[in-house]
């Protein structure tokens, strides 16, 4: 066939229209369907009857039918603006998609018309969209395993990083560990389960002089001296509790030596319970060994030392009793052993009061000095106070709280001694002024009757014929009264005597009270050369009564003759008598020089005179004559004086009426 | 005559005194105390006076102390009779300015030799 023949062109292209499988129409500028193909029915599912003369809008979708004119009238200016995938009506309401392509021509008629032809990509579409989307679908799978492997590929790489560095930590930390082992001055020694040794450090290779490659593998007990092989292998066979353990052992050397050791071992457990490993950490104990024996030797030496001595020795703290030696606690007072320790030292104070004041005092010698002494008394167990030398030193005197040592030497002996010698001096002295006082008495009081006497015999024998009868009569009573007086003073020196050793006795008789007083007023009177006045008030009921004669003749003339010596001349003393039925009272009153107060205590004793009697003789026996003589009847003497006015003697003699 | 003043409590040892000296030639007063011996002093101007030492209200001591205190009595010569048996004692009573001392019992021709001793020198 020639091409360019119109009729065959026009079969062709009729033909090409009838058979094509794409669908094409002509849409006229009404936009209506002025001619379809085929395929374009059988696309739209519409018959071409219905077709021609259709508004295109009836396969067009919603969105285009909206806009309907500006869709046809963009078609027919070719717009550039339309796409080429359109969506195609059906006649069930389904929509296709379509391949499109336009032109629009312009007919002879004058008249626009837009040929478009349709491709159905539906199922192309479909599939595309389909495989776009096992497309999609498969990225996106793929991306998320990318993203799980690139996960798992960071996480990977997260851990090995941190593994990588975890070793380092690990490595750092093995060397620092290692650093530590290996400077440490004590031994360390790893064991696995087995008791083998998997590593020992420096130190410990030190101490037993091996190397570690010899001690590996080996056990430790190998190394341990037999007499402690089996408290260890006791405790170094596995055991289901993991054990910590320390023992004083001794471990052997090298060179066959032995080196006591601290070994301190400690088991670690895996979880099922079994041992891992353990370790042991050993300490050369060997220098505190030797300090050990040193010091139980020193302390022994120390006990014995303590214990032995004769002082007593205490350690105190804080006022309590920490410990004591055996002298102090048992020897010097009394208590049983260890009784004392935990006690407060209040137990063997006199009294809570001497407790309390003392503290203070302590104290403050303590933080001055150090120590302190005193002499005190101490309380024993049984209560009894012994008189001790009490020393305390501070242990540390910049810290006294720490403690004190106090050692007690028992004095009580010496105290004693001390106290008779004070007795015995006393007794001296007293002894010693009563000589001299009797010495002084009698120098005076016996020189006073001798000169009369020598006086009176030398104008006798010298100037005899001279004097008359009664001078010389005069003389003769002279050295009477002398040696009487003499006599007196030797029997008062006597009696006191007699009475002193205890010979004087008492022997009551009945006796006849008015005519004994009576005989003795007139002694009195005729011996003091004063006539003397004395008055009697005579109050007796019943005259006779048991009573010692001599006795009360000594006491009523010593004390009649004191009254009267020591009055003034012609002032009268009184004798009063008095009696109930068990006891008789007399009554002895003066107005002479009175007793001076000082005088009062010594009133009784002997030799004892008044510092106020002046040239006034005497012996000074009277009134402790009558002391003895009132004591040994048993009965009490009172005395009231004042000094220049006078004096009252008063003495109560038990009498019973016979 | 010489006057010779006795001071005495003893009333035995006085009068024996008295006597005696009498007897010898000389003219005596009399005195029981201290007291009453420095009034006789004042009163009969002795030439010597004799006095025991101790004696109730003025004892020798304050006698002889109460004499040398008074100027027309200073110089008068006063023999103490002590019963001090006392070396030291009577010495210091010879210091006090006693002419003498005599220790009783008295040896009545010492005595004399004593008094005419201190009325020699006086």
């Amino acid at each position: 066939m020639e091409p360019g023949h119109p009729d065959l062109e026009l079969d062709l292209l009729a033909t090409v229209f009838d058979v094509a499988r794409i669908g094409i129409c002509v849409i006229d500028d009404a936009g209506r369907f002025a001619r379809v193909n085929p395929a374009f029915c059988a696309l739209v599912q519409y018959p071409a009857e219905r077709l021609v003369g259709e508004s295109y809008v009836l396969c067009a979708p919603e969105s285009v039918v909206a806009v309907q004119d500006r869709f046809l009238q963009a078609i027919l200016d070719d717009s550039p603006k339309i796409p080429r995938e359109w969506k195609i009506r059906r006649s069930d309401n389904t929509l296709l998609d379509a391949l499109v392509s336009f032109r629009s021509l312009m007919h002879g008629d004058g008249r626009r018309y837009a040929v478009v032809t349709f491709s159905d990509i539906t199922e192309s579409k479909r599939s595309n969209q389909q495989l776009e989307l096992l497309n999609r679908e498969l990225e996106q799978r793929i991306a998320e395993r990318t993203a799980e492997l690139t996960e798992k590929i960071d996480a990977l790489t997260t851990e090995t990083s941190n593994r990588t560095r975890a070793q380092a930590e690990l490595l750092e930390s093995e060397r620092k560990y290692h650093r530590v082992i290996n400077l440490t001055r004590e031994g360390f020694w790893l064991i696995n389960g087995r008791n083998e040794t998997i590593e020992v450090n420096a130190a410990l290779c030190r101490m037993l002089g091996y190397t570690e490659d010899e001690m590996l593998g080996r056990t430790p007990l190998e190394f341990v001296d037999d007499r402690y092989r089996p408290v260890l292998e006791a405790r170094l066979i596995p055991r289901p509790i993991p054990a910590e353990a320390s023992y004083e052992v001794e471990l052997k050397c090298r060179h066959g030596g032995r080196m006591s050791a601290a070994y301190n071992a400690t088991a670690v457990m895996s979880e099922s319970g079994e041992r891992e490993f353990s370790f042991a950490l050993i300490t050369d104990i060997s220098e505190r060994k030797r300090l050990e024996t040193e010091l139980q030797r020193t302390l022994s030496e120390r006990v014995a030392i303590l214990e032995n001595s004769l002082v007593g020795i205490a350690f105190v703290r804080t006022r309590t009793f920490v410990w004591m030696n055996k002298a102090f606690e048992q020897d010097m007072l009394g208590f049983d052993e260890g009784e004392l320790v935990g006690e407060s030292v209040e137990v063997v104070y006199p009294t809570r009061a001497v407790y309390e004041q003392m503290g203070p005092i302590v104290d403050a010698a303590m933080a001055e000095n150090g120590v302190f002494r005193t002499e005190n008394r101490v309380r024993r167990k049984d209560g009894a106070l012994i008189w001790c030398l009490v020393s305390g030193r501070a242990i540390d005197r910049h810290d006294v709280p720490r403690g004190t040592i106090w050692t007690i030497a028992d004095i009580t002996k010496r105290k004693e001694a001390e106290a008779e010698v004070l007795q015995a001096l006393e007794r001296e002295k007293e002894l010693s002024e009563l000589k001299s006082r009797f010495v002084s008495m009698t120098s005076h009081e016996f020189r006073t009757p001798l000169a009369g006497i020598m006086s009176s015999i030398e104008l006798l024998s010298d100037y005899g014929e001279r004097l008359d009868a009664g001078e010389r009569a005069e003389l003769a009573d002279v050295i009477k009264s002398s040696v009487r007086r003499m006599t007196q003073m030797l029997d008062q020196v006597l009696l006191i005597g007699r009475s002193d050793a205890g010979r004087l006795e008492f022997r009551p008789q009945p006796l006849e009270l008015k005519s004994l007083v009576t005989q003795v007023i007139e002694e009195v009177r005729s011996l003091e050369r004063q006539q003397a006045v004395i008055e009697v008030d005579w109050r007796v009921k019943g005259e006779r009564r048991l009573l010692d004669e001599r006795l009360i003749r000594h006491i009523l003339s010593n004390l009649l003759t004191n009254a009267v010596k020591y009055s003034p001349q012609g002032k009268p003393v009184q004798l009063g008598i008095g009696s109930s039925p068990q006891q008789v009272v007399f009554t002895v009153t003066d107005r002479g020089i009175g007793i001076p107060p000082e005088d009062r205590p010594l009133l009784f004793q002997s030799f004892h005179r008044g510092r106020n009697v002046g040239g006034i003789s005497g012996t000074g026996l009277g009134l402790a004559i009558v002391k003895k003589a009132v004591e040994l009847h048993g009965g009490t003497i009172q005395v009231e004086s004042n000094l220049g006015k006078g004096s009252r003697f008063r003495v109560f003699i038990p009498a019973a009426v016979p | 005559m010489t006057k010779i003043l006795v001071v005495e409590d003893d009333a035995a040892i006085l009068a024996n005194l008295s006597r005696f000296l009498r007897l010898e030639g000389f003219e005596v007063i009399t005195a029981r105390n201290g007291a009453e011996g420095l009034s006789a002093v004042g009163e009969h101007r002795p030439d010597l006076v004799l006095s025991d030492l101790l004696m109730p209200e003025m004892d020798g001591e304050t006698l002889l102390a109460a004499l040398r205190a008074d100027a027309s009595s200073a110089d008068l010569p006063v023999i103490f009779l002590t019963a001090s048996a006392d070396r030291a004692e009577r010495d210091a009573k010879l210091q006090l300015g006693a002419a003498d001392y005599l220790v009783k019992p008295l040896d009545l021709q010492q005595l004399l030799t004593a008094v005419r001793r201190c009325l020699a020198s006086a």
